[in-house]
């Protein structure tokens, strides 16, 4: 749900914005804005990340779903609605300069004051960040390279050049390094209950 | 209980080499079918990320083996989701 929720919502607001643009070959847009393949994306990376996290991570298993998981649902889901609205009855209101930048900020918030109040979570977060670090970098060449997606604006607060190959910062802090960790702060907050 | 801890200790550092190692097969995937359809960003991604997680899905440690509804709902939606996506290639 969270991958196909707020990943709709994020993809739909960036896309929108041209902060990113995917390549969809196979699958048709969403309102003529976001690529299936987007929101398909966010669902695989969630299972992952949540797999590896449950996996490798979590120190212990509860076998009970925090009473508050309906709340990101209906959140996601109204964000997601007004997004929708707002886009065709004036699209103005959503186009935003530095998107990414503002979304990103917004989305690290949960980890960041989460590891700050409990100090337990910033360890379980440092041990997921590497690998995930690595495979969305691999994954970020590959797509560069191949124009899997391309970065069609021009309001990013820098660019990351390795060889002839280039892409935001943004996309480095809030996906590369910070992706993972969101996610499980998520988790933690609104579904897990240990 | 040392024997046991030292055990699963090795069994996950595998799982974790093993992670690593399919970055590397999607890689070698990607690079080799670039510019076709099976290149394309959806099932490029795909391939870096569902065997991960079919992996895992497949490999649950004995602390995940009692079921409850939270992950036994999240393997059925692995196992589910692998099962269409290896019907589709």
């Amino acid at each position: 749900m969270f991958g196909l929720l707020y990943g709709f919502f994020f993809e739909f607001i960036q896309e929108f914005n041209r902060a990113y643009s995917v390549e969809s070959r196979i699958l048709p847009r969403l309102f003529g804005v976001v690529p299936l393949d987007n929101i398909l994306g966010h669902f695989m990376m969630s299972l992952l990340i949540f797999t590896f996290y449950e996996h490798f991570i979590n120190p212990k298993t509860s076998n009970k779903i925090s009473r508050y998981v309906w709340l990101p649902i209906v959140m996601a889901s109204a964000a997601s609605v007004i997004a929708v609205m707002l886009y065709y009855l004036n699209p103005n209101l959503i186009k935003l300069s530095y998107s990414y930048l503002i979304f990103g900020c917004i989305a690290v918030i949960p980890p960041i004051v989460l590891a700050y109040k409990n100090p337990r979570y910033a360890r379980e977060f440092s041990l997921m960040i590497p690998y995930f670090f690595i495979l969305f970098f691999v994954i970020e060449i590959i797509a560069v390279r191949h124009s899997w997606w391309i970065y069609p604006g021009d309001q990013y607060v820098g660019w990351v050049q390795l060889g002839d190959l280039r892409y935001p910062f943004e996309e480095l802090l809030f996906w590369m390094l910070f992706y993972a960790a969101t996610l499980v702060s998520y988790y933690k907050i609104f579904v897990d209950r240990d | 209980m040392e024997k046991v801890f030292s055990k699963k200790s090795q069994s996950l550092r595998f799982d974790f080499i093993f992670l690593l190692a399919l970055i590397g097969v999607g890689y070698i995937y990607s690079t080799i079918t670039a510019g076709s359809l099976l290149g394309e960003s959806l099932i490029g991604g795909a391939v870096f990320i569902l065997p991960g997680v079919a992996y895992l899905g497949w490999r649950k440690p004995k602390k995940l083996e009692k079921n409850t509804t939270k992950l036994s709902s999240v393997w059925l939606v692995v196992r589910i989701f692998f099962r269409v996506y290896t019907g589709i290639q």
